[in-house]
């Protein structure tokens, strides 16, 4: 072989090359700009799409398609419970207008409730509770208690926490089923979702009421989630992006984290990280061709609550304080480029259309739940 | 520091570079070697020198770039371990044609290159700088000394290098996938 076409072939295998990776791996990352007043909005248009939807009795539109222009009828407790903490954590945030709704939304969960084997109560409308639903119901009375200081609740709340105790395994993981009949939780049966969920409500729970002893189940699940659960579900890669988790980390930050659970958080923040840096290669001319089609709104306002809810935690801790300026960029392009793909609320657009986020012409409540929190939480990073 | 000069050693992989040519005795030129390694010392140092720029060009976080220069790392490591060292070239009589191809593609290798800007915007230019100025001396001894090497080592060598480059690049994709 000569010289000149070794050469000749190396430049044409080096520029085949770079194409590719500009096309794929180091296709640029796009971040728009956004500033606080837009992000605020467009977490209200949400949540002004959550309670434009909501019917008489205080439960929400659960989805809607705009081809068909309808919504499948189905129904599902612990998003109820969500969108309704959701709505919470907007008055938390001084969105005050929301505040009817969710207790609109809290009125329609009260109405279902069951004592439980243990002498707690779940929230339920079948003989198989669900943990994720109670989990989150309590979350919303934890937040509405932090909004309203109003503690009408404070029994309610502890019967919730003493049902979630009660579905606590010994190595800290929890069961996701209750049979109301049986009185007892049913075996075997776990939940990616809820585990994370009854996390943060036990430890929500242990800061409303510290003289009640949350604190000791709370810290056994957050042993199994940073050190067990990932692996014991066969999670890849790992971790699982768990946002209630984050929840959970960012409000036991002051409860003194031990290093394993640092670094926990660190690899959760990572994840999200990598989500949202991925996300944002959609950006370009041909991203969403060799990226894939942008997730749902859901999906991009959970990514953005748990990178926000430990957002605090690179402040206050310094085994994370590296990690503060790149989690609040990755919170500003995320945010930013969730705001971007909203339907925006002008003259003609439909009230089951406007604020929403839509996929495959589909929209469900917790995206504008998720999403609405998300930019929520967003605000304190951006300009 | 140490991880750097590692990875720039299995990214030029000297071993393959002594066999980019053939054994004989034409081209005993030490001045066109030592001037192609001078060449892509400097190419490597710029780059490393320029990392955060290029990366702002690019639009590229520095993870995101870490995660892909690990990939071409490895693959270009596969390719050596799998297939061994290129076939070697006739030298060329124009010493500054030799001195260019000892530049490129011999020394300046698609993971040196990409390994320069991940360890110039992670560490900076003088970390990446002594790391790349080492290997690419190294290989450029290798080059000039190639004859009184045993071939069969070298060959060795080609793939043993190969398979360093491939962990040390998976490992730096990894990582590049876990920075925020």
């Amino acid at each position: 072989m000569i010289v000149r076409s070794r050469t000749g072939r190396a430049l044409v295998a080096w520029a085949i090359g770079a194409a590719v990776m500009r096309l794929t791996l180091w296709a640029p990352e796009v971040c728009p700009p956004i500033v606080r007043s837009e992000a605020r909005l467009a977490a209200t248009h949400a949540a002004d799409w959550i309670v434009a939807n909501q019917r008489e009795d205080g439960s929400f539109l659960y989805d809607f398609h705009r081809g068909r222009g309808e919504s499948s009828g189905d129904y599902n407790l612990v998003r109820h419970a969500g969108v309704t903490m959701s709505l919470y954590q907007l008055v938390r945030g001084g969105e005050l207008l929301y505040l009817d709704a969710a207790e609109r939304g809290l009125a329609w969960m009260t109405q279902r409730l069951q004592p439980t084997g243990g002498g707690g109560v779940a929230f339920t409308d079948t003989d198989d509770a669900k943990l994720g639903a109670s989990a989150l119901l309590l979350v919303s009375l934890a937040q509405r208690r932090l909004a309203t200081s109003d503690p009408q609740h404070d029994e309610l709340m502890q019967d919730l926490g003493r049902f979630l105790v009660e579905q606590q395994r010994e190595d800290g993981s929890m069961l996701n089923l209750h049979d109301i009949e049986a009185g007892a939780p049913v075996p075997g049966v776990t939940s990616v979702f809820a585990t994370g969920e009854a996390l943060w409500a036990l430890a929500l729970a242990h800061e409303a009421f510290p003289q009640l002893g949350f604190d000791e189940p709370a810290w056994r699940t957050l042993d199994h989630l940073s050190l067990a659960r990932d692996l014991e579900e066969g999670f890849f890669p790992q971790p699982w992006p768990d946002q209630w988790a984050a929840y959970s980390l960012g409000e036991m930050a002051e409860w003194g984290l031990a290093d394993h659970h640092v670094t926990y958080a660190r690899r959760l923040l990572e994840r999200f990280g990598m989500i949202v840096r991925f996300d944002a290669q959609r950006g370009s001319r041909y991203g969403s061709i060799t990226h894939g089609p942008a997730p749902r709104g859901g999906g991009v306002g959970t990514w953005l609550e748990g990178l926000a809810a430990m957002r605090p935690l690179t402040i206050t801790d310094e085994r994370l304080a590296d990690l503060e300026r790149p989690v609040e960029e990755a919170l500003a392009c995320g945010a930013a480029r969730l705001a971007g793909r909203q339907v925006e609320p002008v003259a003609g657009v439909s009230e089951q259309e406007a604020g929403a986020w839509f996929y495959d012409d589909l929209t469900r409540m917790d995206d504008q739940q998720h999403a609405a929190s998300g930019l929520l939480l967003s605000l304190p990073v951006l300009p | 520091m140490t991880l750097a000069i590692l990875g720039f050693l299995a990214a030029v992989n000297p071993a393959a570079a002594a066999l980019a040519l053939v054994r004989d005795r034409r081209t005993d030129r030490p001045r066109s070697v030592v001037a192609g390694v001078v060449l892509a010392a400097a190419v490597l140092v710029a780059l490393a020198a320029a990392a955060d720029p290029l990366l702002d060009l690019a639009d590229v976080n520095l993870g995101t770039y870490r995660l892909g220069a690990g990939v071409v790392i490895a693959v270009a490591g596969l390719r050596w371990l799998v297939a061994g060292a290129v076939p070697a070239c006739e030298e060329p009589d124009d010493d500054r044609r030799l001195a260019g191809f000892v530049a490129f593609p011999v020394l300046l290798t698609p993971g040196a290159v990409v390994l320069s800007v991940s360890v110039g915007a992670e560490h900076g230019a003088l970390g990446a700088a002594i790391g790349a100025v080492l290997a690419v001396a190294l290989a450029g001894v290798g080059l000039y000394l190639r004859r009184s090497m045993p071939h069969l080592l070298m060959i060795g060598l080609v793939r043993l290098l190969g398979a360093a480059a491939t962990v040390i690049g998976v490992a730096v994709a990894v990582d590049g996938a876990r920075t925020l």
